[in-house]
């Protein structure tokens, strides 16, 4: 996709390629080279090397340090951590952090009340009470399918629809919970939104799911201009 | 072998930061240990360790304005139950309680739970207010003590006692809640007062009129509550030594009203301490040993003190000098953490109820949260 | 043939002034024009003489190789050290204090930091010339300078060889520094400052007086050590600031043991420690024990054999005394707990 990308912008000009092409490539200068691997910092994968005898496969691959909030922990979830990063305005991460945890409680409280309220078995068996699964969930409801791209033809610019990533709709997913729960009357908390949000988006209804449709409605619509994809 | 395996990993420098581990900790099955006793002054050695819960009628009755620690209260709320672990120091406390009623014609005995902040001091005078309503006592519960003096609601000066501040609506609030915890033993036509209070020129309160409605009064007339409640207690110290009742008093935060300043500012705006306050004077007058026929306990609370002198929990640095001889001689009560059997029950409820679902997680917590019961909640909560 | 004839011999064939400058920049030139004349002088004969070439300097260039400048090599003698005997007396190759000589030090040190290659060594090391070394002060160097003076001391004196001897026979310690450096005057005046040292312990001080003793001397007593010290530099020299130094110790010593009529104004805020029957808590007590009538003076005799009384004063002062901690808490509990439930505890 990026070749064509390049292929495309090199006929309108040398110096739009360059400009293009610099403005496309936006990731960040690393410390460690790409010879160097994931941290490993659970002791379940930790265990499971050691006895599978995979141990010396590591010996001579450079390894980069965990960052401060990859702990071996059992309450470490890596989704959270990246919602969290995602909510973190300003580097104000303990603020983020705090309100996750909140959001975690209010997520919690009102399973709880569903679950106490409920009167049959069956009833109860469909609350799901973990809200790290119920997080999940959501996500995987939220993914669109399909983005928008901008791309002009002829002096028009057509929004034509382009297949996505897993990792960019997981990511887009996660803004727009977000995003929409930070719409919201002053006197309600952010995080009481956001659960409420998250909890709908598990049962695939709400706020986001609706996005999440009006965008693939959108691309429907304009299936005629896919084909400017190619070229 | 997984020890043996992180050595060597760490000598490959594949594992670069690693949690200390917690010390490893015994727990049996995961069923929540209950006892079916909810009477507090039944609760016996066999009954350690284990749950009851607290009955509705006495939480309405004893607790509706007030007296539950906020966590508790929203515990018990999300829970569906008051459901309370049953402590050594809790029957210590009502041990020592049922042998000061057997007691006659000796003053009446101070007791002063003391411990870290969060620990269960507060649900260990809630255990031992269900004991004394259990027995018929007439209680006299001050709820938490520093939010008279944090937040005051109303600050006017005294019109009877000169230099003196009075809390006239809080007061009013405390008298409402001393109302309600009292409502059947009020009724009771031997609580009458002994002689005549003159408020203002047209209002006074005669002699041998019930004292329901010196506290009626107090409630309707906001204006004379601190003077209320003054008589209210010199009242009682009376009944009780004339042994109409026997008296429960309960302060939680006893320590506030040793603090050398409070948020309470009088109408110049300087700030008054809580020795200026008639309140402080009436509970201090209260809590001596003139009068018997009661027994006194009193909570102290590490956050009762000022920012500045919270670094112990033992009684003489949070009272200082005046404020342990105030209440000296008395009996001390450690209330510590939580002990493995009870943490390990504590966390059984909390996976009972879908609070905590993340499986061996134990060990973490206990170290994290050094056992201390707020502590894990906050952070079985907010993981 | 000097060199006036030559230049002489110059001026007739030249018609151009030899000025002084002139005459030394072609000082080479000139050498060799003298040496051919020289040659030509040696054989004598006149007739033999050839045609002289008119040498004009500067113009007939004659060409000659410049000498090389030669770099002069300066023979180094191999460093000291190489030739030194391993047996050798070292206090006379360093008898005193000198600054660091790699070549006089037969050690192979090294002093700095590089971050590339191993520490410098001691050969042009500043690093080493500037710290102070002790190379003259070696035990031996020690001992030998101990034998010069042994014959000038006296004997240790008997019954003093411990430090505990010593204090019991010379309690008080004096220090007094002397300054000795190089400067127009002799005298600094710091040498008139005095230090007297002693153990509390050592002066005879009943409670009062040893209270009075505290409160006089304030910060100059350090109970850690039980020891007391007074610096006096009041008076410009050493013999004043040393009597008045006794003036004072004598002084405090023999006031502290007079009783004036004022201390008797004591008050329990000013004590130095905890006494039960002094404070409002003993008030309490016995209003408790008295209780219900309000006349305590009746049971105050009795309350002074009362086992369970003086278990719980005990408590109570200790609580103030030691400081509390979770050990006098649990005795205070004990005791208030016999007092008040009437429960025995072992």
């Amino acid at each position: 996709m990026f070749h064509k990308l390049l292929n495309k912008s090199s006929l309108s000009g040398l110096v739009i390629s360059r400009c293009s092409t610099l403005n496309l490539v936006t990731s960040r200068s690393s410390s460690y080279g790409p010879q160097f691997i994931d941290p490993i910092f659970k002791h379940e994968d930790i265990d499971r090397i050691v006895s599978n005898g995979e141990l010396k496969n590591y010996q001579d691959i450079p390894i980069k340090p965990p960052t401060s909030f990859q702990t071996c922990s059992p309450f470490y979830n890596s989704v959270k951590e990246k919602f969290i990063n995602y909510m973190m305005d300003k580097g104000n991460k303990k603020l983020a952090r705090d309100v996750f945890e909140y959001t975690i409680k209010a997520m919690k409280i009102i399973q709880i009340e569903k679950y106490n309220k409920a009167t049959t078995e069956e009833e109860r068996q469909s609350i799901i009470l973990d809200p790290y699964v119920i997080i999940d969930k959501a996500i995987e409801n939220t993914k669109p399918m399909l983005k928008l791209r901008a791309i002009k033809r002829a002096a028009i610019t057509y929004q034509v629809p382009i297949p996505i990533s897993d990792k960019e709709a997981t990511a887009k997913a996660m803004k727009w919970h977000i995003e929409i729960a930070k719409d919201k009357p002053s006197q309600v908390h952010f995080s009481d939104n956001l659960a409420q949000i998250l909890i709908d988006g598990s049962q695939n209804k709400g706020k986001v799911v609706k996005r999440k449709t009006d965008l693939h409605r959108t691309c429907e619509a304009n299936r005629a201009y896919a084909h400017y994809y190619f070229g | 072998m997984a020890l043996n395996a992180v050595r060597q990993l760490r000598q490959l420098n594949i594992v670069r930061h690693l949690s200390t581990a917690a010390p490893e900790l015994k727990y049996g099955d995961a069923q929540v240990r209950r006892t079916q006793e909810t009477r507090a002054s039944n609760h016996s050695k066999s009954d350690l360790y284990k749950f009851y819960t607290l009955p509705e009628e006495v939480k309405s009755s004893l607790f509706e304005l007030g007296g539950v620690p906020k966590v508790f209260k929203e515990q018990s709320q999300i829970f569906n139950e008051s459901a309370i672990l049953v402590r050594s120091c809790m029957i210590e406390l009502v041990g020592y309680l049922k042998q000061a009623d057997k007691l006659d014609g000796v003053p009446c005995t101070r007791f002063v739970v003391y411990g870290e902040f969060g620990v269960g001091k507060s649900l260990t005078l809630m255990h031992a207010l269900q004991y004394a309503q259990e027995n018929g006592q007439l209680i006299v519960h001050i709820p938490w003590a520093l939010k008279w003096f944090a937040y005051p609601k109303e600050v006017s000066l005294s019109t009877t006692k000169e230099g003196m501040v009075d809390l006239n609506i809080d007061a009013a609030m405390w008298l409402r809640h001393f109302q309600l915890q009292n409502k059947k033993l009020l009724e009771d036509p031997k609580f009458v007062i002994s002689h005549e209070y003159i408020w203002s020129a047209r209002e006074k309160s005669e002699a041998n009129i019930p004292l329901k409605e010196l506290v009626e009064h107090g409630i309707s007339r906001v204006k004379y509550a601190s003077d209320v409640v003054d008589a209210l207690f010199q009242e009682i110290k009376k009944l009780s030594t004339q042994g109409v009742c026997r008296t429960f008093v309960c302060v939680d935060g006893y320590n506030c009203f040793f603090t050398e300043h409070s948020n309470c500012r009088p109408e110049d705006k300087s700030k008054v301490p809580p020795s200026r306050v008639t309140l402080t004077q009436s509970v201090i007058n209260l809590v001596q040993s003139d009068w018997s026929n009661g027994s006194i306990v009193l909570g102290l609370s590490p956050r009762a003190n000022l920012p500045d002198r919270r670094a112990s929990p033992l009684p003489l640095y949070l009272l200082k000098k005046e404020g342990f001889e105030s209440i000296d001689p008395f009996i001390p009560i450690y209330v510590p953490e939580l002990n493995d059997e009870e943490f390990h029950n504590l966390l059984n409820l909390y996976e009972s109820k879908q609070w905590l679902q993340l499986k061996n997680v134990r060990n973490e917590i206990a170290f994290i949260t050094k056992q201390v019961a707020q502590k894990v909640y906050e952070y079985c909560t907010y993981k | 043939m000097n060199v006036s004839q030559l230049v002489h011999k110059f001026s007739r064939c030249s018609p151009l002034l030899l000025s002084s400058s002139y005459f030394h920049s072609h000082s080479i030139r000139l050498q060799q024009v003298l040496d051919s004349s020289s040659k030509s002088l040696e054989n004598e004969n006149p007739q033999d003489e050839e045609f002289r070439v008119f040498v004009i300097p500067g113009h007939n260039s004659v060409q000659v190789k410049r000498q090389e400048r030669k770099r002069q090599k300066f023979k180094v003698q191999p460093p000291r050290y190489l030739k030194m005997p391993v047996d050798q007396d070292w206090t006379s190759v360093w008898p005193g204090q000198r600054t660091f000589h790699p070549a006089v030090v037969p050690l192979p040190l090294r002093q700095g930091y590089d971050p590339k290659r191993v520490a410098p060594s001691k050969f042009a090391n500043a690093e080493l010339m500037k710290i102070p070394n002790f190379l003259h002060l070696t035990p031996p160097a020690i001992k030998k300078h101990c034998n010069a003076i042994q014959k000038f001391c006296t004997a240790w004196p008997q019954g003093l060889e411990t430090e505990i001897q010593m204090e019991k026979h010379f309690p008080i310690t004096v220090i007094t520094n002397d300054y000795c450096h190089s400067s127009p005057t002799i005298r600094d005046v710091k040498a008139r400052i005095v230090t007297v040292k002693l153990k509390l312990s050592c002066l005879e001080l009943d409670d009062h007086a040893r209270d009075k003793f505290l409160r006089l001397v304030g910060q100059r007593y350090n109970p850690k050590t039980d020891e007391l010290i007074i610096v006096t530099d009041r008076c410009p020299l050493r013999k004043q600031n040393y009597d008045y130094s006794m003036y004072v110790l004598t002084a405090l010593f023999h006031e502290s043991w007079t009783f004036e009529e004022w201390e008797k104004e004591k008050s329990v805020l000013d004590m130095e420690y905890y006494e039960w029957k002094q404070h409002p808590s003993y008030q309490s007590y016995l209003k408790i024990k008295a209780f219900p009538s309000n006349d305590t003076s009746k049971i105050e005799q009795e309350l002074d054999q009362d086992p369970a009384t003086n278990k719980y004063s005990k408590a109570v002062s200790d609580l103030f005394n030691q400081g509390e901690d979770p050990y006098t808490i649990a005795r205070y509990k004990e005791a208030t707990l016999e007092v008040l439930l009437g429960q025995k505890t072992a």
